[in-house]
């Protein structure tokens, strides 16, 4: 759904439709300040990652905003954007793992954020289970997933039990799915 | 307990309602193999960036019957952003986007 919304958005803005693009990047605004809004109160680990996605379309709304010459609201979403981010990093400051003193309000999100890469060797379509959220990947198909660093399980459904890993800031983690032994 | 998640997870389904007739998907692996074959095809020509061929495949895979698999439309999507078609791209985006449920496409 995010990818379709993103995708769209800039098929419209690339015909010069700004207006329709527009309205696809604030429906992931709302999207994403909704998964903020329920991770917060479910005290979400992953909730830094739910962050940076706002706060990610929340400056992509504001550069359309501002080429639409809304600058108030521009400035808005810009803001908004800032205070996600800040959020992020003292989220992201508060459980490192990787043993080395994180500064504060000097590194940029990416830098404290891990990565987790799905890729599905197999021939078949696959779907893993990996802390609570689906993904389905095509045979061949990865797809690579920003996480706050610490542990994690996955389950590949109908291929393997829950397996427990970790990812530490900065490093990614690749799970490979291969077919299962017979 | 607080009702605030009950809520922000209602006004989710509430958007997926808005965007009704939402429907499930079917996996890829749910068709039977001369429909699937189709599909297969168009994923490898995807990866050999004949994006076109491609097309037609994917678009074949939905002529007979694929049309319910949600898989489907993200790299048809893809492929038509190759080759520059945006009115395409608009156009199978939305289709996504329109027909089927969110746990089918959430979230990626």
């Amino acid at each position: 759904m995010v990818e379709a919304h993103r995708g769209r958005s800039a098929a419209y803005e690339a015909l010069g439709k700004k207006e329709q693009a527009l309205g696809d990047l604030s429906t992931l605004v709302l999207l994403f300040e909704q998964e903020v809004s329920v991770r917060k109160e479910l005290k979400d680990r992953n909730l830094s990652l739910s962050l940076d996605e706002a706060a990610r379309a929340h400056r992509e709304r504001a550069r359309l905003l501002a080429d639409l010459g809304r600058r108030t609201a521009a400035q808005s979403g810009r803001e908004r954007a800032t205070d996600l981010e800040a959020e992020a990093r003292r989220l992201a400051a508060g459980s490192g793992t990787s043993g080395s003193p994180v500064q504060q309000g000097t590194a940029k999100p990416a830098e404290k954020m891990g990565w987790v890469r799905l890729l599905n060797t197999w021939q078949q379509p696959v779907t893993v289970d990996l802390d609570g959220a689906s993904y389905i990947l095509a045979p061949g198909q990865e797809k690579k997933l920003r996480r706050a660093p610490g542990p994690f399980t996955y389950t590949v459904r109908g291929v393997a039990s829950k397996v427990a890993s970790t990812v530490e800031a900065g490093e990614m983690v690749t799970i490979k799915i291969y077919p299962p032994k017979r | 307990m607080s009702p605030r998640p009950f809520f922000g997870i209602v006004g989710l389904l509430s958007m997926a309602l808005l965007v009704s007739p939402a429907r499930a998907a079917k996996p890829v692996d749910a068709y039977p193999p001369t429909v699937r074959q189709y599909f297969t095809q168009a994923e490898k020509l995807r990866d050999q960036e004949r994006y076109r061929e491609a097309v037609a495949s994917y678009n074949e895979a939905i002529r007979m019957g694929m049309g319910d698999c949600a898989e489907i439309y993200l790299p048809l999507a893809e492929c038509y952003r190759k080759l520059g078609e945006h009115g395409q791209v608009i156009a199978t985006y939305s289709r996504l986007i329109e027909e089927f449920d969110l746990t089918s496409a959430c979230r990626h």
